[in-house]
């Protein structure tokens, strides 16, 4: 007998005792008794001496112990000394040699709105104010399925800025020519926008239902509070104007809301509460990376952050245990992670799968890196991505490079951070921003606890909206 | 193991993953690791190309191409060796009939 407990989270909540492995991203429930036997093997079970005190301890039959250890065992969660934080072959292993299924097209280089926290300095992205022109657009669509593997059936285009409707013609020729594409290149392909909303009319509502485009306005709290945050550069508000121009999309349903949170909107429970009144599928936050200390946020804010988060999320909670929906996409999106186990190298797909293209031909990590030089993949107009190039600097940025990850238990679920808030505070997308840290670890707790609840009260849902076909009571 | 649930999709892996025969497996490094392969992917359908699925076994810094029989044509090949750590000598090889 010479075992110890492997690297895992407990969590305790109403009679219930779960166990989060993070070596291999699993999640346990248990009944009491198991818990109180991994619990007391703590310190290790190192001679029979310590076995025998762990059973006298825990008042059960010696039979029943060595039953619990044997399972724990089994499931990785008892380890010898000498196993501890093995992934197996369940870490999620990245598509590193692959083509990119999604690309970016900055089509506006400029923007009608002047927020003040913009990474991208109002859509400039450290150059001048740019349209895309419609060659280029179609050199990054021909780039975009010339280089596609054959499996991959399907290819997703996101048009950015600045401010994309800016660009609408270039948007509808590119579009038109990524169909085209599809039809002889026996693909499917996908289309999202990111827009601030104020320019949208309804023949432009018409094009995006057209092509079935996946709609997500920004909009940065209720009234007054999104006019401070997202004013056009006269410095008019835009929140009216903005619902008012928007409602024919909303009315077509799956309109999604992202809210950027600084300082000055720290009410998410208001914004995603009136938001989903007034007709949004859904509302996700997302704290400001603006490296400005009028919108940054800090210690306290990360508290009223996660508690607006904790009262969302509980409301989602109940919700699905009546089996619906709600839209909070941020609880929304953790469950999915919990649920599957995401266990990574990367936090996400930028240079994987994803890659950003600008008005210049510059091809960029992801979006966020537009106009940094260093992070440019390669060219559309010199043959596309140096593939070399990209996995130098994939190498650089995966996990396994940051010690400062080493012992953190939400490493394999947060992958150390967006690359883009790494670059901007520390200099680095390979140096972790130690800042986020706290705030993820309890939001990610609060993510296992939802899912853990969801799974003890209605497990149906989840094989109803999270994870289509899962059979919850297998 | 009425008394563990296995939740999640990852859980449900390692639970069915005791099922088979996982010796040696733990091992740290690539060229100590004596895993049996995982041919028909231990996702389900997620990953089910035979080859792939053995070499991303020792994905990371390196990996050992063919380090492992197939284990569905060789599925005796670890039945010599009780215990990896002391009984590696009596591995069998697999024949090159190629």
């Amino acid at each position: 007998m010479n075992l110890v407990v492997d690297e895992v989270v407990s969590l305790h909540s109403d009679n219930l005792s779960h166990v989060f492995h993070v070596p291999t991203s699993s999640l346990y429930a248990m009944d009491s008794e198991t818990m109180s036997i991994l619990e007391g093997a703590r310190d290790g079970l190192h001679t029979d001496q310590s076995l025998q005190k762990l059973t006298a301890d825990s008042g059960l039959d010696p039979a029943e112990v060595e039953d619990i250890i044997d399972n724990l065992v089994k499931l990785r969660l008892l380890v010898p000394p000498g196993e501890t934080g093995n992934r197996g072959p369940l870490a999620d292993r990245p598509q590193s040699g692959r083509s990119m299924g999604n690309l970016v097209l900055h089509v506006a280089h400029t923007c009608n709105l002047g927020c003040g926290y913009c990474y991208a300095e109002q859509g400039l992205y450290k150059g001048k104010a740019t349209l895309m022109n419609e060659e280029r657009a179609h050199e990054y669509v021909d780039w975009l399925f010339d280089q596609c593997d054959p499996e991959t059936k399907s290819l997703g285009i996101t048009f950015f800025g600045g401010e994309p409707l800016l660009n609408l013609k270039v948007m509808k020729s590119a579009a038109a020519h990524a169909r085209e594409r599809a039809d002889t290149d026996n693909k499917s392909v996908r289309f999202s926008v990111t827009t601030n909303g104020t320019l949208v009319t309804p023949e432009i509502v018409d094009f995006l239902a057209a092509i079935d485009c996946v709609v997500t306005v920004s909009l940065d709290g209720i009234g007054k509070t999104n006019d401070r945050l997202r004013p056009f550069h006269s410095g008019r508000g835009s929140y009216d104007l903005v619902l008012d121009r928007i409602q024919p999309l909303l009315e077509r349903g799956k309109v999604a809301a992202r809210v950027t949170v600084t300082r000055q909107n720290l009410d998410v429970v208001d914004t995603v509460t009136t938001l989903l009144e007034r007709g949004f599928a859904e509302v996700g936050c997302s704290p400001v990376d603006a490296k400005n200390p009028a919108y940054d946020l800090r210690g306290e804010d990360y508290e009223v952050l996660l508690d607006g988060f904790g009262t969302l999320s509980r409301r989602y909670i109940d919700e699905a245990v009546q089996g619906r929906k709600y839209g909070f996409s941020n609880i929304a999106n953790i469950i999915k992670a919990v649920h599957q186990g995401h266990n990574k190298d990367y936090p996400c797909g930028a240079g994987l799968q994803m890659v950003a293209g600008a008005p210049n031909g510059e091809m960029s990590l992801c979006h966020r890196f537009v106009g940094e030089p260093d992070y440019v993949l390669g060219n559309v107009k010199e043959g596309g991505i140096d593939s070399h190039r990209r996995l130098q600097i994939l190498e650089d940025i995966q996990l396994s490079e940051r010690s400062d990850c080493s012992s953190c238990w939400a490493r394999y679920i947060c992958s150390g951070g967006c690359h883009h808030v790494n670059f901007l505070f520390e200099g680095d997308p390979s140096r972790t921003y130690l800042t986020h840290c706290d705030y993820l670890r309890a939001w990610y707790r609060m993510g296992l606890e939802a899912y853990a609840e969801i799974m003890s009260r209605n497990p149906e849902f989840v094989g109803e909206f999270i994870d289509p076909g899962f059979l919850c009571n297998q | 193991m009425s008394r563990i649930k296995p939740l999640n999709i990852k859980a449900r892996a390692v639970e069915a993953s005791t099922d088979r025969d996982v010796r040696g497996y733990a091992f740290g490094d690539c060229c100590a690791s004596f895993a049996p392969g995982w041919e028909v992917g231990t996702q389900d359908n997620a990953d089910p190309c035979p080859w792939k699925s053995d070499l991303s076994l020792c994905w990371g810094t390196c990996y050992w191409m063919g380090q492992v029989p197939d284990y569905i044509s060789y599925g005796e090949w670890l039945d010599t060796c009780g215990n990896i750590q002391n009984d590696w000598r009596n591995l069998c090889t697999i024949p090159d009939n190629g």
